[in-house]
């Protein structure tokens, strides 16, 4: 039953095995893509219903594309975890950080209306820079790091205007921005990688 | 002299199996089977070795009314691998021969 063998074939046996389950940068395009994507069309859609005086007290509404991303991606997540048979030290790590960014996120929403959306949507920005900026750390993509800063910046920016009256559109521009620079320009480099960490 | 190498690590599936384990959290009996491509029967008897050494630790669950059976490597399991990794580099150094 036990074959025998060299040195240097338990060498290339480890070399082999270590290769099989190293996370593939690509695993992870689909979630930056599917939440980068719901957001934009969320932040978009609330731009856009705010210009009308009719639908401007339901424009947040678009925000709840979220949930029904949430459950998509929970199924997607669920049963790609069943089919690749393993976790890694990189998914465990990921789920700690984007679970506290859950968290962090719920806070500022429940907080929003004491503190203004104006300021709120600024520190999502920020958040969103958070996210980016650890994920890329972790997974060593530098468009995720790149990404996470030019949220940050973006944050700055929004500061700039959030205490000030009639600028919430653009702080939803902003917002529109952050996604576009720290989710979607860096889930497509992530799509065409073929790198492993 | 050469550190002997540790024999429970140095038979192919095992080491096959443990080196897999080093790079993840936990694997289910499946994904090692696919990745090693061992028959069940030997995967089993060689993941029981590796158990009674302490070097994996195996559980049993039931998962959407499906068996799952999982593997994760234990400290010692590490460090035995990281010994065997060390003991490997000096058999490999320039100049020494194949065995």
């Amino acid at each position: 039953m036990e074959k025998e063998f060299t040195e240097r074939e338990s060498l290339a046996v480890i070399t082999e095995m270590i290769n099989k389950s190293r996370y593939r940068l690509n695993e992870s395009a689909f979630d930056f893509t599917l939440w980068g994507l719901a957001a934009f069309l969320a932040v978009s859609g609330q731009l856009i219903l705010l210009q009308f005086e009719a639908t401007q007290a339901y424009s947040w509404y678009t925000w709840s594309i979220m949930a029904f991303v949430g459950i998509a991606s929970g199924i997607y997540n669920h049963s790609k975890g069943k089919k690749k048979g393993y976790s890694s030290h990189v998914d465990h790590m990921m789920g700690y950080l984007w679970g506290a960014f859950v968290v962090f996120l719920f806070l500022i929403l429940i907080n929003g209306p004491k503190m203004g959306w104006n300021v709120a949507y600024t520190l999502i920005i920020a958040l969103y820079g958070v996210g980016t900026f650890c994920s890329g750390g972790l997974l060593k993509f530098n468009p995720l790091i790149w990404g996470g800063v030019s949220a940050w910046i973006l944050a700055i920016v929004a500061t700039y205007f959030s205490y000030k009256t009639d600028s919430f559109e653009i702080t939803l521009i902003l917002l529109a921005l952050s996604i576009i620079s720290s989710y979607l320009i860096p889930a497509y480099f992530l799509t065409k990688s073929k790198d492993h960490v | 002299m050469y550190k002997e190498l540790d024999p429970i690590l140095h038979a192919q599936l095992r080491l096959q199996i443990v080196s897999l384990l080093m790079t993840v959290e936990e694997a289910s009996f499946n994904f090692l089977l696919e990745a090693t491509g061992a028959t069940r029967g030997n995967l089993s008897i060689q993941i029981g070795k590796l158990k009674d050494a302490g070097y994996i630790e195996v559980s049993k669950q039931f998962k959407d009314n499906y068996p799952l059976t999982t593997c994760e490597i234990t400290p010692a399991g590490r460090k035995a691998f990281s010994a065997y990794v060390e003991a490997l580099q000096a058999y490999l150094k320039p100049g020494v021969s194949e065995s």
